[in-house]
């Protein structure tokens, strides 16, 4: 009887603590609290409040941030964010709020946010398409570029000229930028020892590169790598006739969408299509979605030829010592990845880097608080603390104005793994001196690996020969519906078909190519085109 | 009145067992029935900004859209075809290692073989299709590296799409059979075990008594859950697939789940989405009432 009382009192409390526990954890889905925003923006200067004592009350301000999910690294607090609330924030009366936007998710988290309304303040991406998709969505306001000027005068002064280009949609202004200066570190490693080994030259056309590729293949050293290309189509540049209309260029080239029916990809797979069936590149290139499993095979020796964004702690050089102590590496110029017949042709970056709007949700007092942040960040000392640290601690300053970082430095005021570059990026796209003498020698510190500064040398040769090929994407000035409408099925149907003509045997490629093109024409391409002809006949790009 | 107050005072005594209730109740009315007001998504042309509310309505012209896409009818039939595969592999194959699990007789031994059998339950797709990459990948897969040095031609599993559907089928078969076996082992230690002594001095060997008494007693149990599983035909799957699937092998990888998961979630087409997934839970809803009712007709309890 007692054992029977026992396990009911028993059994009652486990069911009173679950339920507890239950009520305890249950979250609340709380309604964002979007503060009101004002209707119209007032074109008086003279309407605008000086904020520079403090605002009344404290203004809490969201900034976005890029996690790059760094071990190690908290995004949203560390020395920095801490830093900028002591020199920013508490000084007018703000509560600087850093937001962690995942990199490789970071439309996904965009997404989520924005229709959760926890959405930063600044709604930001590096490419144009995904801007204008995120502004059909109606998540950003309109702009007055005044309040910039009169809030931000000296980020005003750098970013007038591109905001006032660029900026605009539908005739009103939603974007603003940071700057881009000159930046040459993606570059193309290739294995030089596997060249050495095969007793053969840097290639200097596509045609030779194949031929360095068959060699690497009879030596058995390794194939040419190889990923699955998903986005960003700059794949078809090297292929272009260097004379083509700028209509045609506008109607074709288009980072968000792939041209599939035009002749450069023509060209382009073909050749793919002939690397494939000979063994020159990896023929499970399919299966590399990240950057991760490609980095995989060329530190793993398997591939020679790896394409990235260096930096002066990237792993990717001393995994493949580690694991290839003899391995040797060389600078591929663009010309090596061109027919011999066309010019290395390539996209040119808009004058510009992150492309910023302002969240729907953001109030006047909000909205003033970032104007404010941007111009505290433009300031050229603020900028040098957040990009090299604490001078004495961080760096030291050599006899021409350098900053030299200490080696290895593991103190407190730790620069992130790519030198707090997601901070400022609001701003710059790299690290500038008044001197470009000085500014070169920085991004050789900034952007190679101690003892490969060569790399970044030739890199920057290349892009100074290579000025002339380089074309800038064609931009419109209308919204493109269709482009926003069928991206998503469009990205799949490119995978799907690349690949089948990629596979398919030599003889075959012809007829799998013109199936494909039919096949893409009908999954949205065809109404893409014929929208974008309209736009283009009624002269609205440039 | 009696029969009222009777019910009340039946309920008072066993209150701990409906407060247990109350939590998975509350459960499904937030997450399942809660959620259901987003269904209006699909008739909207949905704006992230805009949300639930303000967003346009637009009618049927989201299902006309989506029905229009030759994606979705390649879609739907994949997914047909993957499940009923699957169901068709899978269905008996817990019902034989229960059979098969009853027969040992070392304790020791029998418990073991369970749990190595269910543990495959509780990884996730996410890791079983890493692994799967890495053993049957064809040009440095462990099975295939094998074959290679046994003087065999590599076998492309996962990267053609007969052998990617004969693969997928095998490892969803793998991945649930463990898991499956449970209940009908429950069944099977629900038989009288009199019924047993009168076979075999009726002359039954083992096999037969397998046949003619544990098959017949668990028929029941077996009529249940397949047509819970009928009804998931039209269904689920999206983590195997989507593990699973690569650019080189589209002809059945693109299934319903990863549809919506490529709108909705990659590309931000809400209305498609949700639209596709409300045609997925309505043939679902039609297909279950369809197989309860058969069920009914063939003299079993049912689901409803």
């Amino acid at each position: 009887m007692l054992k029977k009382e026992i396990k009911q009192l028993t059994s009652a409390l486990i069911v009173s603590a679950m339920v507890l526990s239950m009520a305890g954890c249950g979250s609340q889905t709380s309604n964002s609290e979007s503060s009101s925003t004002s209707g119209s923006q007032e074109n008086n200067v003279s309407n605008y409040t000086d904020y520079s004592s403090g605002f009344d009350s404290k203004v809490t301000i969201q900034i976005p941030v890029f996690d790059r999910a760094i071990e190690g690294w908290n995004v949203t607090d560390n020395y920095y964010t801490e830093w900028v609330q002591s020199e920013f924030g508490d000084k007018y009366n703000i509560n600087v709020e850093f937001v962690a936007i995942a990199r490789s998710s970071q439309v996904n988290d965009y997404m989520q946010l924005l229709a959760s309304g926890k959405a930063p303040d600044i709604i930001f991406h590096y490419d144009m398409p995904q801007m204008l998709a995120y502004y059909g969505e109606g998540s950003m306001q309109s702009l007055d570029l005044d309040e910039i000027a009169y809030y931000a005068p000296a980020y005003w002064m750098n970013m007038s000229e591109a905001i006032e280009a660029y900026g605009t949609v539908d005739g009103k202004d939603y974007f603003f930028f940071a700057d881009r200066p000159d930046a040459y570190n993606y570059v193309t490693l290739i294995r030089q020892d596997w060249l050495d080994a095969v007793n053969m030259e840097m290639p200097t056309c596509l045609e030779e590169l194949n031929e360095v590729l068959a060699a690497w293949k009879e030596a058995g050293l390794g194939n040419g790598g190889g990923s699955l290309i998903q986005n960003s189509y700059t794949y078809d540049y090297p292929f272009r006739d260097i004379n083509m209309s700028t209509e045609e260029h506008a109607l074709y080239s288009d980072l968000a969408v792939a041209a599939f029916t035009w002749e450069p990809t023509y060209e382009y797979l073909k050749n793919l299509n002939y690397q494939y069936n000979n063994g020159l590149i990896n023929t499970e290139f399919y299966l590399n979605t990240d950057d991760a499993t490609t980095q995989a095979d060329f530190v793993a020796g398997v591939a020679g030829i790896f394409s990235l964004y260096i930096s002066s702690s990237s792993p990717t050089i001393d995994s493949l010592q580690a694991n290839n102590p003899d391995a040797k590496l060389a600078y591929l110029p663009l010309a090596a990845q061109t027919p011999r017949d066309n010019k290395p042709q390539s996209r040119e970056y808009w004058p510009f880097g992150m492309i910023m709007g302002i969240n729907q949700d953001c109030s006047d007092e909000e909205r003033a608080a970032v104007w404010m942040y941007m111009e505290w960040l433009s300031d050229a000392d603020n900028l040098f603390y957040l990009q090299n640290g604490i001078e004495g601690v961080n760096y030291t300053l050599d006899e021409s104005g350098l900053a030299v970082p200490v080696a290895d430095f593991t103190g407190e005021s730790k620069l992130s793994q790519n030198n707090n570059k997601d901070y400022w990026c609001l701003v710059t796209e790299s690290a500038q001196y008044t001197d470009k003498e000085l500014t070169y020698k920085a991004n050789l510190k900034n952007w190679a690996p101690v003892g490969y500064e060569y790399i970044i040398e030739d890199s920057y040769e290349d892009f100074q020969t290579m000025a002339e090929y380089r074309t800038p994407d064609a931009l419109f000035n209308v919204m493109l519906p269709s482009v926003s409408e069928y991206k998503a099925e469009l990205t799949e149907k490119w995978k799907e078909l690349y690949v089948k003509c990629t596979m398919a045997s030599e003889e075959d490629f012809d007829a799998v190519y013109e199936k494909a093109c039919q096949d893409y024409l009908d999954a949205g391409y065809q109404i893409i085109l014929d929208e974008k002809q309209v736009a283009i006949e009624a002269g609205n790009f440039k | 009145m009696k029969n009222k107050s009777s019910l009340i005072r039946r309920m008072g005594k066993q209150w701990q067992l409906y407060v247990l209730l109350l939590i998975p109740i509350v459960f499904a009315l937030v997450f399942k029935y809660g959620s259901m007001i987003g269904l209006v998504t699909a008739l909207k042309d949905y704006k992230v900004v805009k949300g639930f509310w303000d967003s346009e309505w637009v009618g049927l012209d989201v299902f006309r859209k989506i029905f229009g896409m030759k994606n979705f009818g390649l879609a739907v039939r994949n997914t047909l075809l993957l499940n009923i595969l699957t169901l068709l592999f899978g269905f008996p194959m817990p019902i034989i290692l229960a059979l098969l699990l009853n027969e040992i007789k070392n304790v020791y031994y029998k418990r073991i073989t369970q749990t190595l059998l269910y543990l495959p339950h509780f990884l996730s797709f996410v890791i079983i299709g890493a692994i799967a990459y890495q053993l049957f990948g064809m040009n440095s897969g462990v099975v295939n590296n094998l074959i290679d040095s046994l003087g065999g031609a590599r076998i492309p599993f996962l990267q053609e799409d007969m052998h990617w559907l004969f693969t997928y089928v095998l490892i969803s078969v793998w991945q649930s059979m463990g898991w499956g076996s449970i209940i009908y082992l429950a069944a099977i230690a629900g038989v009288n075990p009199e019924l047993y002594e009168a076979a075999t001095i009726d002359g039954a060997n083992r096999f037969q008594r397998i046949i003619y008494i544990t098959l017949p007693c668990i028929k029941s149990t077996a009529v249940t859950l397949l047509i819970m599983n009928l009804g998931k035909v039209m269904g689920g799957s999206f983590e195997s697939v989507f593990a699973l699937r690569n650019a080189a092998t589209t002809e059945f990888t693109t299934t319903i789940p990863v549809l919506i998961y490529q709108f909705g979630i990659m590309g931000g087409k809400f209305s498609e989405s949700t639209a596709m997934g409300l045609f997925q839970s309505g043939v679902g809803v039609i297909l279950v009432l369809f197989s309860d009712f058969i069920a009914k007709k063939m003299g079993e309890e049912g689901l409803i």
